[in-house]
């Protein structure tokens, strides 16, 4: 069975008509090292030791118990994450600094059946506009120090303050979900638009609304470099999830003039994963059609991500089709 | 009065498939739950009685109930001095 194929029953293990298949024996020690590395590269941790616990997929003698006490680590590390998290935001909120929990823990706790399911590496916190360096100033007197070296510096991606508390915990501070054109046509104050909350150790985090995680889930898919699988198991999580909702959904994709991207987000992943157009958005992303600047946005944010990466990454030559390399004119978007 | 019991208000935690892992959101050390474990921290959501726990486990796992309450004692102990879990009056 092609590792490709592999990678993606697991990353859609789960999901309702999703074409899932496994191997009946177990995996060559070569395969199953493959998977292992895949499975972490794509952040599907989580996935792969709900495969191997439903034994649907079968393992050989101490595979078993090898993906059982890596995940066991890596949600150990969420964990750790998390206390962080609930420090931060009681630091930010005693300096007055409303702080909205983006990704990784709001996905997990949001979007998932079992936030074991969903493993995460940092924190990434929005402020509002204006409020970067305030908020920066104030997690350092929490502890935190600023990194020396920004991670996040690609044009694509909205500018981020990034701060560390030990070497393995970096937290980094944003003011919109994501930098370049698409920053201007989304008002980063709408993004503080009727939020999300889920808690943590008795504390109430807030989160992105339901659609504009969408929306922020589906800019990771399609603009930037190749997405992590796990990020189009997000896009399908949020759509199942029945917290969208659809009419406000469309609203905001108009508005923020990013139909084109939710579309092509929602289509990726339904299409990467098989999944049958049984509901409405599915069906809607299927049938949009991006227009003209649709397409040179996309070649633009493309153009971005390779000239920072200098090649495609992850799953992009897995998962695009053919023919989709960016053209130098589109990088004008972005000057 | 009798005493129940009920998980911190202040602890992380995650289920994975053969353990619960359990961490003080404010200080203290990872825990890690596994076998019995898994069902006690279960039981924990709602507040209950030493005696509720051990009626249950005993019928979930053939054992007498004096059994499963001087196995329960430390744990419970344990585990609120590490502040995982809540006593209520």
């Amino acid at each position: 069975m092609p590792d490709t194929d592999l990678c993606l029953s697991l990353a859609a293990y789960g999901l309702a008509g999703a074409v899932v298949e496994f191997p009946d024996e177990p995996l060559d020690r070569s395969s199953w090292q493959r998977l292992r590395n895949a499975a972490f590269n794509h952040q599907l941790d989580g996935l792969l030791a709900a495969v191997v616990a439903d034994r649907a997929l079968a393992t050989k003698e101490g595979q078993r118990e090898a993906v059982e006490e890596f995940h066991a680590d890596r949600m150990s590390a969420c964990l750790t994450l998390e206390a962080a998290l609930v420090g931060l935001a009681d630091s930010l909120e005693r300096a007055g600094i409303p702080v909205l929990v983006l990704r990784g823990p709001s996905t997990a706790h949001l979007d998932y059946p079992n936030p074991a399911l969903r493993p995460f590496a940092d924190i990434d916190l929005l402020v509002p506009a204006g409020m970067m360096e305030k908020a920066g100033g104030a997690l350092v007197l929490s502890g935190l120090r600023k990194a020396a070296r920004p991670k996040h510096n690609e044009t694509w991606e909205a500018p981020a303050l990034t701060l560390v508390v030990r070497q393995e915990l970096e937290v980094d501070v944003y003011e919109h979900v994501i930098g370049g054109p698409l920053a201007g046509t989304i008002p980063a104050t709408q993004l503080w638009s009727d939020p999300s909350s889920f808690e943590l150790a008795g504390t109430t985090l807030s989160a992105l609304s339901p659609e504009a995680r969408l929306v922020a889930a589906c800019l990771r898919v399609t603009v930037g470099p190749a997405p992590r699988l796990i990020a189009l198991r997000d896009v399908v999580q949020l759509v199942l999830g029945g917290q969208v909702e659809a009419g406000r959904l469309y609203s905001l994709a108009r508005q923020w003039g990013v139909q084109a991207v939710v579309a092509r987000g929602v289509r990726q992943a339904w299409e990467s994963f098989s999944l049958a157009d049984v509901l409405a958005l599915s069906t809607w992303a299927r049938r949009h059609r991006p227009t003209a600047e649709d397409a040179a946005l996309f070649d633009a944010y493309r153009q971005a991500a390779f000239d920072n990466k200098g090649r495609p990454g992850r799953s992009r030559r897995l998962l695009l089709p053919a023919g989709t390399r960016a053209s130098r004119r589109a990088g004008a978007l972005f000057r | 009065m009798k005493v129940r019991y009920s998980r911190g208000r202040r602890v992380l935690w995650r289920q994975t498939s053969d353990r619960v892992l359990l961490l003080p959101a404010d200080d203290g050390e990872l825990v890690s739950l596994t076998g019995t474990g898994l069902l006690l921290w279960e039981l924990l959501a709602e507040p209950m009685e030493l005696m509720e726990i051990a009626d249950f486990m005993s019928a979930t796992y053939g054992v007498t109930t004096d059994v499963v309450e001087s196995d329960l004692v430390p744990v419970l102990d344990d585990l609120g001095h590490r502040g995982l879990i809540e006593l209520a009056g």
